[in-house]
């Protein structure tokens, strides 16, 4: 298997399903991406003006309306314990996933013909990693391990970017984190993983005390009493980046 | 419609079935982005116009070419991908296997619910 070096990972990304991804993503007549419409307005970001004065995206978000309105409906009373509200999301889910899929990705043996979107598999890893306490998944971005055909079969490249709580050593906690991924992967979906490269982007204090005196004050409290000598959020990048160098 | 079409969405049609009855499927993928689309860009659809049923496309290179299959399914969560994909991809190419010998059948795990 190659080393890792730096131009062989995957660039940073943007969330699953960057701009360069084959989509299913529609772009409106005015310009604007049908999922952007739709992002903003279920984050209720309705202070830009083109979205109340373009009849392109007026129309766009009356559908979203229509079909929330729909899934509501169809789930009033027909059990007490319905709960509306999570099947909307759930559905909302699914049209997300269509319009922003990520590329297809080889499940189970080389020479079968079987595959898995890149945004549901991303999401399945990022709660993976999330499983491990004090965790946040962010960006996760999958990519074929050889260069090759395309869409190629064979392992893939997992480039995860999480928060963690500051607890070291964190190599340890990565090595977890990566364990939680790998087994996901083959568990849950039937991804072969070649590779799992854990960035952590940034650190959290464990006793939930960032809020009073902020992560930098954590860190550097933590930091004094790290065996290992953790002083910054650069250290903990540069030992992470040291550790995957080594990774078989 | 044509004879080649008429068979081509009867064979669309049979997959969708098998497909939805493989236990861990929870639906074919819907097709909701389809809608959508077509409304937004061009208002409803034609009456009369029959489409294969969304997450079914049936096709083939040449009249007599053997029959391609693409079905892109979404998964219950606590069931495993590749168990599911494998399984639709047996079911369906044992359902066609009269109608379409040689039948290739690819299975996409959209999404999981």
């Amino acid at each position: 298997m190659a080393m890792n070096t730096g131009a062989e990972l995957p660039g940073p990304g943007t969330g699953t399903g960057g701009a360069e991804e084959p989509s299913d993503d529609e772009r409106l007549a005015c310009g604007r991406l049908l999922s952007e419409v739709w992002e903003a307005r279920e984050d209720g970001a309705d202070d830009d003006p083109h979205l109340r004065e373009c009849p392109y995206c007026s129309a766009a978000v009356r559908q979203l309306d229509l079909l929330g309105a729909a899934v509501r409906e169809a789930g009033a009373g027909r059990e007490p314990e319905w709960d509306a509200g999570a099947l909307t999301e759930r559905v909302m889910d699914v049209v997300r996933l269509e319009l922003r899929p990520g590329r297809p990705l080889p499940l189970g043996e080389r020479e079968e013909d079987l595959w898995v979107r890149e945004a549901m598999a991303a999401k399945a890893l990022r709660a993976a990693a999330e499983t491990v306490p004090g965790v946040r998944a962010g960006s996760c971005r999958i990519r074929p391990a050889e260069s090759g055909g395309s869409p190629a079969r064979g392992p893939v490249r997992v480039r995860l970017e999480v928060v963690v709580p500051l607890t070291p050593p964190l190599r340890d906690l990565a090595e977890r984190i990566r364990q939680r991924v790998h087994g996901a992967a083959d568990e849950a979906l039937g991804l072969p993983v070649a590779d799992v490269d854990v960035h952590i982007t940034d650190v959290t204090d464990p006793a939930g005390a960032e809020e009073a005196q902020g992560p930098r004050g954590a860190r550097d409290t933590q930091g004094a009493q790290a065996p290992q000598g953790v002083e910054s959020a650069r250290g903990v990048q540069a030992a992470q980046d040291a550790e995957e160098g080594n990774q078989p | 419609m044509t004879a080649a079409a008429a068979g081509r969405d009867a064979l669309a049609d049979t997959v969708a079935r098998v497909a939805a009855d493989v236990p861990g499927v929870a639906f074919l993928r819907p097709g909701l982005a389809d809608l959508f689309r077509s409304s937004v860009r061009t208002g409803p659809p034609a009456a009369g116009g029959r489409r294969q049923p969304a997450g079914v496309r049936v096709s083939r290179a040449s009249g007599s070419g053997p029959w391609e299959v693409d079905v892109q399914i979404v998964v219950r969560r606590d069931h495993r991908a590749l168990t599911v994909a494998r399984a639709v991809r047996d079911a369906v190419t044992g359902a066609l296997a009269g109608k379409a010998p040689g039948v290739q059948v690819t299975v996409t795990v959209a999404n999981a619910v």
